[in-house]
């Protein structure tokens, strides 16, 4: 029973959202690091999606890749990872 | 054919109407199905089944229905695989059987039947092999296939409502109602959809008490109280999908494709109450018109007062067939004998069940326990019964009794698959024979018999429990109530019986899977094959893949497999099925999605003005662009030619309004740009623009444009306007994210702004004319990547002068009112439009990129941009540009291309190999047209720098269109390469 | 016929329109007690006609401002709070009138749901982006200008739809 809260618009149907890409591990160092390795954990993906349907405000997103369970979602700017 | 005296059923309403099958008119009734009609017409003849053209009748009286399948509509427009059973006739409705060539009653193909043998499980892997499949495929293809598609469809499109509710339920039968009664008590909004015209479900036949009250009293009563309380009840609807929560719920009332209506359903909670469908027991021959299931036979008694058949024989392992037995007898059915295979007395008899056994004996109906149906003879139908004891003297050959009806029941399978999950916990109950659904979620419970309840009583009261549970999930804080009391008839005590016993050749008789033909020897032969689980086997002899998804043949199948692996049925299982439930029409599917709507188009505000003067619109992404103009040329080449060769000439204009336009500002936006841009925008001076270029963070090119400098901490961002959007989300990223608070803002104005390209040499002298004396003297100081800002009509102006065609030219970006006068009075003042083709002819002259070149795979320095690299600016992407993969010999190199006769035609897309290695290519053509400036085919093309040198000879190779042309390496910049038309 | 899914679908005026866009993080108090902070939030005239509406984060849109309405966008952009910037023609303004109107927009999304504890939500109708508000018992959306011509074709077929009964 997915839907996602968007911080701003209220809960919206999981299509109105669009994933980016997985976030940097924290302390990744270089470019090299920061775009293209990422730890590979099931339990825990933190991810930036945003919601082209609705606001088109840029989401960090904290999910279960392997339930696809959403734990969490805020504004972007909000928490710098 | 006249249907004699009125009938009366729950569903009919009086007044008779007339109706045509396979060219015969019959009358029926108002709120018969077909079905009934045809029944009560005395038809048993309605189809032959798919493989063997044997002769069928109806099996059932829901969309279980194997067999009746029928063609509604006259040609083109026909619906095919209507189930007899679930279409609600109108006056004069047209309808003709399936899978029988030339008549019903006589079928050539049935003479296939002889030739049994050859289509056992599997046989399209056997068979049609030599001399090759082609021999045989007009004939197969001609014979396959379940009715006939139509040539022409006039649906209209569906209605749409989207809607969200507290507890949605499923199934509006005994469980479904006091569930709904419940939810709604406590205060919930519900909405019960129910698949059936009417709601109540076996409450519509099966005699009951509920609350003090008639069964049928009851259920208007409840529904009364539901609307009362403002649940909605949507009948003709069955939730189909679910779509993580949102469950998809299609209405067709009168089981006919038409005034369909899709509901998105977003529930807090939700309660499956789908009830269970009767399964039948396989015997020899069981496919024989007359072969109907025992809830058939009392739902079209009791809903449209019609008789399935004259004389017949009941077959069952439940005590229900008594009770169903004695209602029969009392509708005027002939019930001549009722086979039960469990022994008499056997324990835990109930004394109810034995007194109705002795009534029904002393009303002359023959009572045989430990018994079995183990064939049917007949051939159109059947003629009667042949009946053997399960053990013992006569077991082999039985007896006859004569009759036309043979009524089976061998069960109720739970309506699982209803759950819309084929991952959900079931769980298998001996007591039901079947599978009932295993632990479940608050948000979503099953109800009724799906938790193997069968008596009234407790499905009542399991029901008001799920539906309570649903509506306090969802926060409902009122009282449910106590649930309704109620008794009907007795529990089943079932016995697990799959199929009666037979010797080897009567199994390939014995059908699993009416509708595909599917029988028990076709599972011997599966199994002896290898393939052994239910999952395997379904695939190999296509048990249950037909319409009805094997609602009736699944479980008797997994028990039959079971009996010949010499398993349990709870170890062997069932097939996963997969949404949708119910058969949906790609209508519906479809949604909103239909004719111009298919696709959404985004349009300039210059687009009427195109489609009234001859504009050839064509999608290009969402837009609609025009890509020449009909006053050009008849065709697109040379259309294109012909404006092109005009505006070098003269002049034209053309509306780039679909040029993205981002409004970046702040005191930070100078600092935004120089990050997100190859070279720095802070450099660029008030007034001025700038050519730029966005790298992606692994330094790709993503996309260029230009950047105008409206003030200090004011910007313009143009992108290309096939990556408009894509360009904004990138924008937007990086400001929410890396330079969240900054102080910088990025506002998409693309439609803010319209855009029309005024090039040529006369393009000044137009301007000047229509733009005015404000605008003489600033126009004619407006220096090659100035901007000018002011007004015209009132209204806001912008006058950047910039050229994407090597031409003298401007950009006028004006509001989108002003749009449509302006780009007249440029008309009026000698200037003609031209279109995305010649936009494209003139571009590729002066080597400037599009999105062919910018695929997303380039970098800066594979596009010839070293000096906008070697400016060093810190951007997005700077850093992964400098990795040695991108630099390469292999990496590729952007060039010209001209062929080396200077006449043949090369087509982007093709490859390019050397002499050295012909076979292997080195790079392709990325874009290529026809110059009328220069005479010639031009391109650009992407090489490897190490095959790459001027003056190189390659050759385009195009297999697909069948050319190889051979081509020489030049300049990309084929056209006045100092620039100098546009920077006079 | 069924009047009570009757509704009318009519283009309002073309308006200047002004959109502004704060900075992210923490704002100095420019905020005037009118201002609309709660995501959703919307200013009305006495008509009960929106008049600022927030539709995004950071984001509000002044569809034809007045004189004072004006004057507080530009104030709140002196204080350097944020950016004003002239979107006149980016949005269509249109007006869903009548007892059929909510039904209408449920074709295209749970507008109930969508508008729970808010005056106004950035949606998408028929593929087509959309800012939606309450205006009374009516629905008013400002539809982004391209996407206009398809958005109304599409909604008219749907009213034409509800309006025979469906």
């Amino acid at each position: 029973m997915t839907r996602i809260a968007c911080p701003f618009c209220g809960p919206r149907e999981l299509r109105e959202f669009e994933f980016h890409k997985t976030l940097p591990t924290p302390g990744a160092q270089g470019a090299f690091a920061r775009t293209y390795e990422r730890v590979a954990d099931p339990a825990l993906s933190v991810e930036h999606w945003q919601h082209v349907a609705g606001c088109r405000a840029w989401l960090l997103v904290h999910r279960n890749p392997s339930t696809g369970v959403v734990f969490a979602v805020e504004l972007a700017g909000e928490v710098m990872p | 054919m006249s249907a004699g005296p009125e009938r009366h059923g729950t569903r009919l309403r009086p007044g008779p109407l007339s109706f045509i099958f396979d060219g015969r008119r019959y009358t029926g009734q108002a709120g018969d199905t077909a079905a009934s009609a045809l029944l009560a017409s005395g038809v048993r003849l309605l189809g032959r089944s798919v493989k063997y053209r044997r002769a069928r009748g109806l099996f059932s009286a829901g969309f279980e229905e194997p067999n009746a399948l029928l063609t509604v509509g006259v040609r083109p427009s026909v619906i095919p695989n209507v189930p007899a059973s679930q279409l609600v006739l109108s006056e004069g409705m047209v309808l003709r059987s399936q899978n029988r060539w030339p008549t019903l009653g006589f079928d050539l193909a049935s003479l296939l039947q002889a030739g049994g043998g050859f289509f056992g499980a599997g046989f399209y892997y056997k068979t049609f092999i030599w001399p090759s499949w082609r021999t045989y495929e007009p004939l197969v293809r001609h014979l396959a296939g379940l009715g006939e598609a139509p040539r022409a469809c006039q649906l209209p499109p569906v209605a749409i409502e989207h809607l969200h509710c507290d507890v949605l339920i499923a199934g509006a039968g005994p469980a479904g109602l006091a569930a709904a009664r419940a939810a709604a008590r406590a205060g919930a909004r519900v909405v019960l959809c129910e698949s059936e015209p009417a709601c109540g479900g076996e409450l519509e036949f099966e005699p009951g008490m509920i609350e003090g009250r008639s069964a049928a009293a009851w259920v208007a009563m409840t529904l009364a109280e539901l609307a009362t309380l403002g649940a909605r009840v949507l009948v003709s609807t069955t939730v189909v999908t679910d779509d993580s929560g949102e469950f998809i719920a299609h209405a067709e009332p009168g089981g006919l494709p038409g005034r369909n209506t899709v509901y998105h359903i977003r529930p807090h909670a939700m309660v499956m109450a789908a009830g269970a469908i009767e399964r039948p027991i396989v015997f020899c021959n069981n496919d024989r018109p007359g072969v109907m299931l025992l809830g058939a036979a009392e739902r079209y008694l009791a809903r449209y007062g019609a008789q399935v058949g004259q004389e017949a024989v009941l077959f069952a392992n439940h005590d229900r067939v008594y009770a169903a037995a004695q209602r029969l007898l009392a509708g005027g059915l002939r019930v001549r004998a009722i086979v039960d295979t469990r022994a008499a007395d056997a324990p835990g008899t109930d004394s109810e069940v034995q007194r109705l056994r002795e009534s029904l004996v002393r009303s002359g109906v023959e009572c045989l326990s430990a018994h079995a149906v183990i064939g049917a003879e007949g051939g159109r139908a059947v003629r009667a019964a042949r009946i053997a004891p399960l053990a013992g003297a006569g077991a082999r050959t039985g007896r006859r009794i004569s009759c036309d009806t043979i009524l089976v029941s061998g069960g109720w399978s739970p309506a699982l698959n209803a759950g819309l999950h084929g991952s959900d916990a079931r769980r298998f109950a001996p007591a039901v024979g079947a599978f009932v659904a295993g632990s479940q979620t608050d948000w979503r419970r099953y109800a009724g018999s799906a938790n193997g309840h069968f008596d009234l009583a407790a499905v009542l009261q399991d029901g008001h429990g799920a539906g309570a549970r649903a509506a306090a999930h969802a926060g409902a804080r009122g009282s449910a109530g106590a649930h309704p009391q109620g008794s009907g008839d007795a529990p089943p005590r079932l016995a697990p019986f799959a199929r009666s016993p037979a010797t080897g050749p009567a199994e390939k008789r014995q059908f699993i899977d009416l509708q595909n033909d599917v029988t028990v020897a076709d599972l011997r032969t599966a199994l002896a094959e290898g393939f052994i689980d239910i999952e395997h086997v379904k695939r190999y002899t296509t048990l249950g893949i037909g319409t009805e998804q094997g609602r009736s043949s699944t479980v008797v199948g997994g028990a039959i497999l079971a009996e010949l692996k010499g398993e349990t049925l709870a170890a062997v299982g069932t097939s996963r099925s997969r949404p949708p439930y119910h058969p949906v029409t790609m209508q519906s599917i479809a949604g909103f999605h239909v004719g111009a709507a298919v696709k959404v188009a985004r349009r300039t505000p210059l687009h009427d003005w195109h489609a009234t003067h001859g504009g050839m619109l064509e999608p290009m992404g969402l837009w609609m662009r025009p890509r020449y103009y009909l006053a050009s040329g008849a065709n697109p080449f040379d259309a294109a030619v012909a404006e092109a060769r005009r505006v070098r000439a003269h002049g034209g204009i053309a509306d780039g309004s679909t040029l993205g336009k981002l409004e970046i500002a702040g005191p930070d936006a100078a600092a935004f740009l120089d990050f997100l841009y190859l070279s720095k925008a802070s450099t660029i001076r008030v007034g001025r623009s700038k050519y730029m270029v966005n790298l992606r963070e692994d330094g790709c090119v993503l996309d260029d444009g230009l950047v105008l400098r409206l003030a200090h901490d004011r910007f313009i961002a143009t992108t290309s306007s096939g990556h408009g959007t894509h360009m904004l989300a990138h924008f937007e990223y990086y400001r929410a994210t890396d330079w969240a608070g900054h102080r910088v803002s990025v506002t998409d104005v693309t439609e803010a702004w319209a855009a029309i390209v005024v090039a040529g040499p006369h393009s000044r002298a137009a301007l000047s004319q229509v733009l005015g004396a404000p605008w003489q003297g600033r126009l004619s100081q407006l220096a090659h990547m100035d901007f000018a800002d002011g007004q015209f009509g009132g209204q806001d102006l912008r006058v950047l002068r910039a050229s994407f065609s090597g031409e003298l030219a401007v950009e006028l970006h004006c509001r989108p009112a002003m749009a449509v006068p302006l780009w007249e009075a440029l008309i009026c003042a000698g200037l003609e439009p031209y279109g995305l083709e010649a936009l494209d002819i003139l571009r590729l002259e002066k080597g400037y990129l599009v999105s062919s070149e910018l695929n997303g795979q380039t970098t800066p320095l594979d596009l010839g941009m070293e000096s906008l690299v070697r400016q060093g600016n810190p951007c997005l992407g700077r850093e992964l540009l400098d990795r040695p993969a991108f630099h390469e010999a292999s990496r590729p190199r952007l060039v010209g291309l001209r062929a080396a006769d200077g006449r043949a035609q090369f087509l982007a897309g093709a490859q390019l190999t050397t002499e050295a290695a012909p076979a292997q290519p080195c790079g392709y053509v990325t874009s290529s047209a026809y110059s009328p400036t220069l005479g010639e085919w031009l391109g650009l093309a992407l090489v490897a720098r190490d095959c790459v040198s001027e003056r190189a000879l390659l050759t385009a190779r195009d297999p697909l269109r069948g050319s190889d042309t051979p081509v020489r390496v030049v300049s990309a910049v084929h056209f006045d390469p100092s620039s100098e038309r546009m920077k006079t | 016929m069924d009047s009570s899914n009757t509704c009318s679908i009519a283009r309002g005026p073309a308006r200047t329109a002004l959109e502004f866009s704060a900075f992210g993080g923490p704002r100095p108090d420019f905020i005037a007690v009118s201002w609309p902070t709660a995501p959703g939030g919307v200013i009305r005239d006495e008509l009960q006609r929106p008049e600022l509406l927030h539709f995004a984060p950071d984001r509000w849109l002044a569809p034809g401002p007045t004189a004072q309405v004006s004057a507080l966008l530009r104030a709140a952009a002196d204080t350097g709070a944020g950016v004003l910037v002239d979107a006149t023609g980016k949005w269509v303004e249109l007006l869903i009138a009548g007892p059929g109107a909510a039904r209408l927009l449920a074709s295209a999304i749970a507008v109930e749901a969508v508008l729970d504890r808010r005056g106004c939500a950035a949606v998408t109708l028929f593929d087509c982006p959309a800012i939606l508000a309450r205006q009374n018992d009516d629905f008013v959306l400002w539809v982004q200008a391209s996407y206009a011509a398809d958005f109304i074709a599409t909604a008219e077929r749907f009213r034409a739809m509800l309006r025979s009964g469906a």
